[in-house]
This record gives structure tokens, C-alpha cells and sequence, in this order.
């Protein structure tokens, strides 16, 4: 075996982890390149072990406390939960939603070229039915001048 | 069941103060600073305090305790950034000139400690510096011995290289 696949069973011979030694033993003897990784892996071995005198932080880790429900605590906290109740308006104080009412489908307008005016730029008026699957729905607002259409796709799964 | 172990002779308190410094010092050497092995090590010491009495407290306390401290690093690794975890390969020029500067081949092993992959970093972490034996690291990690000696050997020669690389 040449050194390069003796590497890994070195590392484990400078910590004293190979089992089998003799061959490695027997190499070393006529390597010196290899004894020198031996000895730079127990060198290194040894600076290893050293971290662990390392200085550390003392960690501030006591026993948990188990929590105590406190006669004042539990009474605020249901005060706090009467006056959230109180404090939800009622129904009769919200404003109502806008009345919604089904309008059917109105004929919606395209402009077309004319087919004299080739290259004009007139356009006049030409009636389209409305998609198959298009609704209006007409909100009416408090005021009266104000009325919200809305188109609405019905093609899907939402209704 | 659980299984009920005889009153303990050391309270939970005596345990932590006793043991503290372990559990410090192994998160310390996996994560690679000093907070995060102060988050890592309350949440071990807050997990045994949930396991206390179910822990034979003469053979499992301190198997239990690298254990659990070894999955609760993972655990912070994970949810670093990935370039943070896996193969980390550091700045050359700036990790050289910060070991220059400081002048310490301490700060080059832990910085050298940094570039192995969590696993072979727990291998050497238990193996090398709390020194432990190859099949009690195996126990801790849940894993053969056959494959502890692999990550060792691999783990040493990546180190000595590296040290080697900067000097």
C-alpha cells in the first residue's frame, strides 16, 4: 500500500483508534513522511484537547418556575374580557351594506372601422352581446347619484 | 409507562451547575460562538428538565446530555443559512490575517473546526476534545462505530491540512 491510502488508518493510529497496528507500524518504520503525519496528528490531537479548558460564560439556566395563577390576575383578566364585549358594537349600530340588486345582461358596444374609410381613423358603433358567462350586478348607494356596476365573470366554481 | 427511577440524590439545580460547562463547551465547539451555544445549551438544560425523572441518573445523565445537546446544534445549523453549514470554506485571506493577528493556533483549530461538516465536527468534538471512546461517541450519535472512525480519521486529516494550509 503506498502512503496516500494509509492516510485515513493513520488518523485513526495518532488517536489510538486503529485496532490493527502492525502494518501501519511496519511502514512507518521505513517512512518518514509518514511518521511525520503521525506525529503532526498527535500534536494535534493534543491541541484539540486543550479546547476544552477553554474560559466560558456562565449560563444562567435554573430550574423553570412553575406558573401561578394570582387571584388579581385572573380578575383582571376577566374584566378585560367583559369590557372587550361591551365595547363590540352592536348590530343595530352598524351602518347596513349596500342593496344589491340582479341587473340582466346588457348589450355591451365595440367600436369597428368602417369598411369604406380604409386606413381611417372613424370608428362607429356596433352593438355585441355581452360573454355567455358575464353578470351585472347593480349596487345602489345612499346616494342616489351614485350607482356602482359590477361585471362579474360567473364561469368558475364560486357560486 | 414511564419507568421510575429512586429519588435522586442531586436536585435538578446541582445537576445543571455540575454539568453546565459541558454542555457550554460541546455547543460551543459545534456552532462556533459563544450565543448560540448559550441558546443551544438552555434548551438542552430546559428539555432535561422535562426528562428529569425519567433518566437513570447514575448510567444515562451525561450520554443523554451530548446527545441531546449534539440534536439540539444540528437543530440551530439547520436553520442557519445553508453556506453556514455544510463545508463551510472560509475567506482565506481574512481567516489567515485574523490568525495572524491574533497569533493563536488555538483560534486556527477553531476556525479549522468550522470548515468540517457538522457530523465530522461532532465526531471530533466528542472523540478529540471531551474524549470519549469511539463507541461511546457512536452510542451518543446513534450511528456504527465503523462509521464514527470514518468521519474521524476524515475530520483529522481536513483539520491538519488546514492548519497546516494557514500556518
Amino acid at each position: 500500500m503506498n502512503c496516500k491510502e494509509l492516510e485515513r488508518d493513520i488518523a485513526l493510529y495518532a488517536g489510538g483508534d486503529l485496532e490493527q497496528t502492525a502494518a501501519i507500524e511496519a511502514h512507518m518504520a521505513t517512512c518518514p513522511k509518514c511518521r511525520e503525519l503521525a506525529s503532526d496528528l498527535r500534536e494535534l490531537r493534543g491541541e484539540l484537547a486543550e479546547l476544552r479548558e477553554v474560559a466560558l460564560p456562565t449560563l444562567s439556566v435554573r430550574r423553570p418556575r412553575p406558573v401561578r395563577l394570582r387571584p388579581w390576575a385572573v380578575a383582571g383578566a376577566i374584566a378585560a374580557a367583559v369590557l372587550i364585549v361591551l365595547l363590540i358594537p352592536k348590530r343595530a349600530d352598524v351602518a347596513p351594506p349596500p342593496r344589491v340588486a340582479w341587473v340582466p345582461p346588457a348589450p355591451v358596444v365595440e367600436m369597428k372601422p368602417l369598411a369604406h374609410a380604409r386606413g381611417s381613423v372613424a370608428r362607429h358603433i356596433v352593438p355585441k352581446q355581452p360573454e355567455p358567462n358575464t353578470e351585472f350586478v347593480k349596487l345602489m348607494t345612499d346616494d342616489e347619484n351614485v350607482v356602482i356596476l359590477w361585471a362579474m365573470n360567473t364561469k368558475g366554481d364560486y357560486r | 409507562m414511564a419507568q421510575q427511577f429512586p429519588a435522586r440524590a442531586e436536585s435538578f439545580d446541582d445537576l445543571v451547575r455540575g454539568q453546565e460547562r459541558r454542555v457550554l463547551r460541546t455547543a460551543l465547539r459545534i456552532l462556533g460562538n459563544v450565543e448560540d451555544a448559550q441558546d443551544a445549551a438552555q434548551e438542552v438544560f430546559l428539555r432535561l428538565f422535562k426528562y428529569f425523572n425519567r433518566l437513570d441518573p447514575v448510567r444515562e445523565i451525561e450520554a443523554w446530555l451530548y446527545r441531546m445537546t449534539v440534536n439540539v446544534c444540528y437543530d440551530h445549523l439547520r436553520r442557519r443559512r445553508p453556506v453556514e453549514v455544510l463545508d463551510w470554506d472560509p475567506p482565506v485571506a481574512a481567516t489567515y490575517e485574523a490568525a495572524l493577528d491574533l497569533a493563536d493556533r488555538r483560534r486556527l483549530l477553531e476556525l479549522g473546526l468550522m470548515t468540517l461538516s457538522p457530523r465530522e465536527r461532532a465526531v471530533v468534538v466528542l472523540r478529540d476534545i471531551e474524549d470519549l471512546d469511539t463507541r461511546t461517541v457512536a452510542e451518543i450519535l446513534n450511528v456504527e462505530e465503523v462509521t464514527v472512525r470514518s468521519q474521524l480519521s476524515m475530520a483529522r486529516l481536513k483539520l491538519r491540512r488546514f492548519v497546516e494550509r494557514k500556518r
